[in-house]
């Protein structure tokens, strides 16, 4: 099972028949891969499967949003950003800065455009923008499952 | 360039998963009115031009093990002397760092390379963090992730 992991995180060709062009490096059936991937997600290890796109090829400005929320308005505040469509990430954590996220536009004059707004509905004082200036990884490869 | 139905193609997967199934081109070709092969053939070419970067499965990294996450933020002061280098040999090279970007920092918040590290505790990122400083000669911070509210997609178009 760790092995398909770890494959599928890799990759999955694009083609007619994707995992039976996996199984064959596997050497393993196309039903069987089918069937442990499908384990894998009902048990919940797999998330999902899906396409990763470069944004920045695709014309598009994103940066990383830090925000100060008082802890009585964080309810709010997630529920502002889970419907914010340019937002896809939304996480707490332990900081001064205790709520951060990742947003994405157009453009970057509408990507500040977008920030004033946010920064008005969520009612923060102190938020912080640090946009994209390079990226030396983007890989989402969960290796070896640590042992507790 | 993109032509409208490569927009079509990427609205498309930017809104579902892809199926675990034989065939799982199938039914999204017939959605977006092609035919199996056409759509095959349009995402090799939109992965050959750098729009698509992968198709691949993604695990849920609490029920992987992964008990402890954190964003980890770098002031680094000297961008010579071989940083980038370091930077490769040290993040980018080593399995429990996912994302590893280089921002602009703002006021008030002085940091600007950042790393999403996963691990089985807290210890071990931090020990991860602080060997990195070392060999950066750069001061970290930690920012331990406490839940996670949204984690989604970026609709496309």
């Amino acid at each position: 099972m760790k092995e398909i992991l770890l494959r599928v995180q890799e990759g999955i060709p694009i083609n007619t028949r994707p995992y039976k062009a996996l199984a064959v490096k596997m050497g393993l059936t196309e039903k069987e891969v089918i069937d442990r991937l499908k384990r894998l997600k009902k048990n919940g290890l797999l998330k999902k499967i899906d396409m990763s796109f470069d944004t920045r090829k695709l014309g598009l400005s994103s940066t990383l949003v830090g925000c100060e929320i008082p802890k009585k308005s964080i309810a709010k505040a997630a529920k502002i950003i889970f419907r914010n469509d340019k937002i896809s990430h939304n996480y707490l954590r332990d900081h001064e800065l205790n709520m951060w996220f990742t947003l994405t536009c157009g453009s970057p004059g509408e990507l500040k455009k977008e920030l004033a707004k946010l920064k008005k509905e969520l009612g923060v004082g102190r938020m912080v923008s640090l946009p994209t200036e390079k990226m030396y990884k983007l890989k989402m490869r969960l290796n070896a499952i640590p042992t507790r | 360039m993109l032509s409208r139905q490569d927009k079509d193609i990427l609205t498309y997967f930017s809104r579902h998963d892809f199926a675990v199934t034989e065939r799982p081109f199938k039914g999204p070709a017939a959605e977006l009115g092609m035919t199996e092969k056409a759509l095959v053939e349009a995402l090799r070419s939109l992965k050959k031009r750098g729009y698509i970067r992968n198709l691949r499965g993604v695990l849920n990294q609490r029920n992987a093990g992964y008990k402890a996450n954190a964003l980890v933020a770098w002031n680094v002061k000297n961008w010579k002397g071989g940083v980038e280098k370091i930077i490769q040999g040290t993040l980018v090279a080593d399995d429990r760092v996912s994302h590893c970007y280089r921002r602009r920092p703002a006021r008030g918040f002085n940091y600007n390379l950042y790393a999403m590290m996963h691990a089985g505790t807290k210890k071990e990122i931090g020990e991860l963090a602080a060997e990195v400083s070392k060999r950066l000669k750069a001061k970290h911070t930690i920012l331990f992730t406490k839940r996670e509210l949204k984690k989604e997609k970026l609709k496309l178009l």
